[in-house]
């Protein structure tokens, strides 16, 4: 019954972690904890004193939602030129992971 | 070792790494500027009966009497709101009020309305909101003067703990 219950655990870990997994965009990849902070894109303005964020995440790999584009980071600060580009992007376990994008600006 | 073994090892290394991890600046994002500092407050995420608050801040520090804080903020809601009046962040020893405020979209996103405006202050008053007791509570009234209060939490007492502890390592004040 023992062996029976530890094969069962073992089973689901491994479909879990094999399966359905959250994975992120990201230049260098953890598989139990990611937090990674990288650049997307930069313009020729000056760096700008204005920052908006636009996040998406998921769960699991299963269900995904956010709105992480560079228009709508951009809109939410009010910036209409654009300095650069940068990303967050952040997973747990495999399990739960987020993708956040700064637009700096003016 | 069985496999069983090597996950719950696996799982137990991990959990100091990422706790490790989260406490790097979770709250508060800097960046060089010309002549000076960039703290970007992250967005927090507030909840109330009447609405949920999304709130960041973004303070360009040059060293100058001048120096102001943005606060963006959106505000989901049940009904658009077309103004804002006031934004009070008030404890029991101090209060900030700001009543200017610039208006970026009201759009419907799914069953709420998201209401996005923006608003300054003095340096002075951004430093009395982070020196504000932990708790404080938000309080924003539209133009149909509903009021939307939202109580702080832990994560908010954290945020601003940071946040001061970093201004104040930066730029000595």
């Amino acid at each position: 019954m023992k062996n029976l219950l530890k094969s069962v655990v073992v089973a689901i870990v491994s479909a879990i972690l094999y399966t359905s997994c959250a994975i992120v965009a990201a230049p260098v990849n953890g598989g139990l904890y990611g937090n990674v902070k990288a650049p997307l894109a930069v313009t020729s303005n000056s760096v700008g004193t204005k920052v908006g964020v636009g996040t998406a995440s998921s769960i699991l790999g299963i269900i995904s939602s956010g709105d992480a584009s560079i228009q709508a980071a951009a809109k939410s600060a009010g910036i209409t030129k654009i300095s650069h580009v940068d990303y967050e992007s952040t997973n747990i376990l495999t399990f739960y992971a987020t993708f956040k994008v700064y637009v700096y600006g003016e | 070792m069985n496999l069983y073994k090597f996950y719950l090892i696996l799982l137990l290394i991990s959990v100091p790494t990422f706790l490790k991890a989260q406490s790097s600046n979770k709250y508060v994002k800097t960046s060089m500027i010309t002549n000076g500092v960039l703290f970007f407050v992250k967005p927090l995420e507030l909840q109330s009966k009447q609405a949920n608050l999304s709130i960041d801040f973004t303070y360009p520090c040059r060293n100058q009497e001048s120096d102001s804080v943005t606060i963006n903020f959106s505000l989901f809601t049940e009904k658009p709101i077309l103004q804002v009046l006031n934004l009070e962040f008030a404890s029991s020893t101090a209060k900030v009020v700001t009543n200017k405020f610039i208006k970026f979209f009201v759009e419907k996103d799914k069953n709420k309305w998201h209401n996005r405006y923006s608003s300054k202050i003095s340096i002075t008053d951004f430093k009395k909101i982070l020196d504000i007791s932990p708790k404080s509570n938000i309080v924003i009234v539209d133009n149909y003067k509903n009021s939307y209060l939202f109580e702080t939490d832990k994560n908010w007492a954290a945020m601003t703990k940071t946040t001061a502890e970093l201004i104040l390592v930066n730029t000595n004040k």
